[in-house]
């Protein structure tokens, strides 16, 4: 790890956005809390899509691909950072997409469109970070 | 809290209209039913339903009516659903439900989930009171992690040095060695970095529930459950580790907000506060209180 020598002028090194965007929100809740399977009697559309899509897992080639992808055009002689949130994009986009593509996938798309055109309205902020990806949790156990 | 006893529980209603609440109920979570409610509240739907309390001696849900064929689990529901949680937990215990939980109706809120699951919830929001959730996560700033995979391992290197203008490229069986080695040496920087924040922050938390994430760039994925008093030292923790990967991992802290991932334990219904979600550092307050 580098520190750098020369401090630079920022008043804080962490973001705080508010939990209320849309991409924070999904972060936050998705998958989250007590569920009340057995009392919940009425069938929500929509809301199955949400849980379901949390759990898809993208193909592992189709995702080492895109990395070799992208460190191949990283250019090495320069030393400004770019190139990993294309990457990103790739991955989001196309990986998943071109070989994977299922039901689910397909449910996920539709809800992630619906999501992106409602969000334009909500002024929600970084949005790319609303994509539903695979979740899941470990938690710590104690000891060293 | 058996079936049988649901006349009883019915009696033990109190709804702050102070009339019944027609119709299905969506429950948002559970808090002590001394719990405020800001009159401006607004929940799940179109339009957005006015946000009431289903009491039960001391707890209560945070209910909001919904419409029989109502289309839900848009945004704008997501963002009411963790809104309403986000606003009670600033001035009581919460305990979130997951997202999209509707009960028949007010009865049943009362006789299937609050009586039914007295102790859980009471015991639950106990451990929970005085605590707030934050959330932190990291992402790489721009290709910096994989420029370190490269500078760190010499077969990644040679392989794309090998691949570079040759015919065929991405597709060669070479690119898919390419991509593995990367992909695995990403996901051990992760973990070491998920370590260092854990390290950083368990000493000002009483509880950390660790996401695991597939995004390329995320370094770091965490939520902390902090005690009130300890929130300046957990911020200041925060912010000592940002500058610390400034130009490296930038790091994105929400919060508090409510307890979302220690609603419930990992296992079981025991008392989240005695398992391994407590992790590490267990809280002396948890152990005070269980033991």
């Amino acid at each position: 790890m580098t520190t750098p020598a020369v401090r630079p002028p920022p008043r804080s090194y962490i973001d705080r956005p508010s939990p209320s965007g849309l991409a924070e929100v999904l972060e936050l809740i998705l998958d989250k809390g007590l569920v009340i399977d057995i009392y919940v009697r009425i069938s929500l559309v929509g809301i199955e899509l949400l849980t379901i899509d949390a759990r898809i897992v993208v193909a592992s080639v189709d995702t080492y691909l895109r990395f070799a992808e992208a460190v191949n055009r990283l250019d090495l002689t320069q030393t400004q950072t770019h190139g990993l949130p294309e990457l990103m994009d790739d991955l989001r986009e196309g990986g998943a997409r071109s070989k994977t593509k299922g039901a689910l996938q397909g449910a996920k798309e539709k809800l992630g469109e619906t999501l992106n055109a409602r969000n334009g309205a909500d002024g929600a902020q970084e949005d790319e970070e609303a994509e539903l990806r695979p979740r899941e949790r470990r938690y710590r156990r104690g000891g060293p | 809290m058996s079936p049988a006893r649901r006349p009883g529980a019915r009696m033990g209603t109190s709804v702050y209209d102070g009339h019944p609440l027609p119709g299905p109920r969506y429950v948002y979570g559970i808090v002590p039913s001394t719990a405020p409610v800001p009159a401006r509240l607004r929940g799940v739907g179109d339009p957005a339903g006015r946000v009431s309390l289903v009491a039960h001696r001391r707890i209560a849900a945070v209910t909001s009516g919904v419409q029989r064929g109502q289309p839900m689990g848009t945004p704008a529901d997501l963002r009411a659903h963790a809104n309403v949680l986000n606003t009670l937990v600033t001035s009581a215990p919460v305990l979130p439900m997951r997202f999209g939980g509707v009960v028949a109706d007010q009865e049943a809120v009362v006789a299937e989930l609050l009586a039914r699951h007295y102790d859980t919830f009471t015991g639950r929001l106990d451990r929970l009171d005085g605590h707030e959730q934050f959330t932190i996560k990291g992402r790489y700033v721009g290709d910096i992690a994989l420029r370190e995979v490269l500078a760190a391992d010499p077969e990644a290197m040679r392989l794309r040095e090998f691949l570079r203008g040759r015919a065929g490229g991405i597709w060669r069986p070479e690119s898919i060695r390419l991509g593995e080695l990367v992909a695995r040496a990403l996901d051990r920087t992760k973990l070491a970095n998920t370590d260092a924040l854990i390290d950083a922050l368990a000493p000002h938390s009483a509880a950390i529930a660790e996401h695991a994430t597939s995004a390329p760039d995320s370094a770091v994925q965490a939520a902390f459950l902090v005690r009130q008093p300890r929130r300046p030292g957990f911020e200041r923790a925060a912010e000592e580790l940002g500058r610390r990967w400034h130009g490296r991992i930038r790091l994105r802290l929400v919060g508090p907000i409510a307890p979302f991932d220690f609603a419930e334990p990992p296992e079981g219904d025991e008392p989240w506060a005695c398992l391994p979600v407590c992790l590490r550092f267990p809280l002396p307050r948890c152990a005070a209180s269980s033991g």
